[in-house]
């Protein structure tokens, strides 16, 4: 059973000066492991210091869950050390892959929903929960594309990866949102196929329209139909931490709290539950 | 139609696609003309849509690799793309991450060849000491996050180091670099460097181009330091970067740099000076002997 770890948003270091000068009205952080998987320097000192007053958690985009590489062995030494080191409430990375032929994409990249991608992926997590000594839970990204080849919805791999690997879900309603609109399915179908029981934690974030598309960019506010999305997912799944992400054009640090106290509120309200 | 590949087949078609330096629809047709593709088509492999073809939907991911990666390096190298412009620097990024996509898990060490990638691309005839500027720039980023340390105060350094000058020992921080660059590069760097935090470079007065001078590159607590240094300094920082160093070792370096006719006191008092500057730069900490 995983904490209700209140709302949350990502720590970013426009806002480091801000977070260490005094109480915030965020209940926890969520910071990108890569950026601290380091030797030394501000970034670390900043994180020890966060830790004192606030849950963490690790949030990683480089595990690359579905890529046919080896698993990179020096990455998860990297990030269990500092799991050790921080003791984050958990870990999480997203279900997609990273990286091919030794090359790096650094970005998260579309799985085919098909039976081989399903019992790679879950034979990997399975691997990597050993290596580090606990479960983890996967985000469902973003996606711009249908593989041909895919015979299953993403909800339905996505379910399945959760089940056979006995591990958590980070539900992005707004990665659901913009996957939605880009193929053109029901997200509230989506929702509503997502094991609740597994659901550790929520994101929420602010995308761009693209015209022909939309596009995950964590650049500006959440919208209204990704508020109404989060409401449809509270009253399914009940109260779960909810983070706000931001990570292009960051606004400043009242702004950003704003984002979640209204996560806050929109989830209170959905759950019927008055101050 | 051809097949849809594998997930290992998916994966490199993929990889090959969105790093086609041209964009997909050319990549295809390249894989397609050296038989690596049946047809430029890609609908085999993503289905289309009334929004968008198969090769569109692909180059929404070639567009985000490619400008991710572009910005990270912009960010780490922030003089170098100043002095090179936009177009100029997007293109070093394209030639660049054909020679050397990343291969490491983190952003952070995208830019580590860059330098000496730098040193045999055209731009450096074009902009003499380009690479040299991207060295430190490098190094600027590469001590921001190493191994934190405890430096030595003048106190420290003197203390029991004097008492017993042959039994303490004495290296560099971790987070530290020693450089040989153009000596054109600090002036430069400094003009470039237009938001302000220059280093402490006050003393670089420049010198004609194609003259080396050493600079040494360090982190003094949070904040990324920069500085020219004279040959003696950098003979004796050398030593401690190499091992470390006695008190009475660097004493002697020191003297064996002097010109031969130099008075023992003006020695002794070089070697205070270097002492007091190593303690208020924060670059020295306990190390061998």
């Amino acid at each position: 059973m995983v904490p209700d770890l209140g709302h949350g948003v990502g720590l970013r270091r426009e806002h480091f000066d801000r977070v260490l000068s005094g109480p915030t009205r965020v209940d926890w952080f969520e910071v990108i492991s890569e950026n601290f998987m380091v030797k030394g320097g501000r970034p670390l000192h900043v994180l020890e210091r966060v830790r004192r007053d606030y849950p963490l958690v690790l949030h990683g985009v480089s595990l690359s869950i579905g890529s046919t590489d080896p698993l990179d062995r020096d990455y998860l030494d990297g990030l269990r050390e500092l799991a050790a080191r921080i003791d984050p409430a958990w870990v999480s990375d997203h279900l997609c892959w990273t990286c091919i032929g030794g090359h790096n994409a650094h970005d998260l990249l579309p799985l085919p929903y098909t039976e081989e991608a399903l019992e790679h992926v879950v034979s990997r997590l399975s691997a990597v929960q050993e290596h580090l000594g606990r479960r983890i839970a996967l985000e469902n990204a973003s996606t711009y594309l249908s593989f041909a080849g895919s015979s299953m919805p993403e909800w339905e791999f996505l379910g399945e990866v959760a089940h056979r690997a006995d591990c958590g879900i980070l539900l992005d309603v707004n990665n659901v949102y913009v996957s939605a609109v880009n193929h053109g399915f029901d997200p509230e179908k989506y929702l509503a196929a997502v094991p609740a029981e597994r659901v550790w934690e929520i994101h929420l974030a602010g995308h761009t329209d693209c015209g022909s598309h939309l596009l995950d960019t964590h650049s500006t506010r959440v919208c209204d139909e990704v508020w109404e999305l989060y409401r449809f997912a509270s009253r399914r799944i009940g109260a779960v931490a909810s983070l706000v992400e931001w990570d292009e054009e960051i606004p400043d640090w009242d702004t950003l709290e704003t984002e979640s106290l209204r996560a806050r509120d929109a989830q209170r309200e959905a759950l019927g539950k008055v101050e | 139609m051809q097949r849809f590949p594998d997930l290992r087949g998916v994966q490199e078609l993929f990889w090959k696609l969105i790093t086609a330096p041209e964009g997909v629809a050319r990549g295809a047709a390249e894989l397609h003309r050296r038989a690596a593709l049946e047809s430029e088509d890609l609908s085999f492999l993503v289905s289309p849509d009334a929004a968008l073809s198969s090769a569109e939907r692909l180059d929404i991911y070639a567009n985000m690799y490619f400008y991710r990666l572009r910005d990270c390096l912009a960010e780490d190298f922030p003089a170098l793309r100043a002095r090179l412009g936009e177009t100029r620097f997007h293109n070093l990024v394209t030639d660049y991450l054909l020679a050397h996509p990343s291969r490491h898990f983190s952003l952070r060490e995208l830019g580590r060849a860059l330098p000496g990638f730098l040193a045999r691309h055209a731009l450096e005839r074009e902009f003499p000491a380009l690479a040299d500027l991207a060295r430190l720039e490098w190094a600027r980023v590469d001590v921001f996050d190493d191994a934190d340390a405890a430096p030595l105060s003048r106190e420290g350094l003197l203390g029991p180091g004097a008492s017993d000058p042959e039994g303490f020992g004495f290296a560099l921080i971790p987070a530290a670099r020693l450089l040989r660059l153009d000596a054109s590069v600090l002036p430069l760097w400094k003009r470039l460097d237009a938001g302000g935090g220059a280093g402490e470079d006050a003393d670089a007065a420049g010198g004609p181009r194609g003259e080396a001078r050493a600079v040494r590159v360090w982190r003094k607590g949070f904040a990324v330091l920069h500085r020219s240094m004279q040959p003696d300094e950098e003979r004796c920082l050398e030593a401690l970067a190499s091992g470390g160093a006695s008190l009475a070792e660097v004493g002697g370096l020191l003297a064996g740099v002097q010109p031969s006719d130099a008075a023992e006191t003006r020695i002794a008092e070089r070697f205070a000076a270097l002492l007091d500057l190593w303690a208020r730069d924060e670059i020295l900490q306990w190390g061998r002997c």
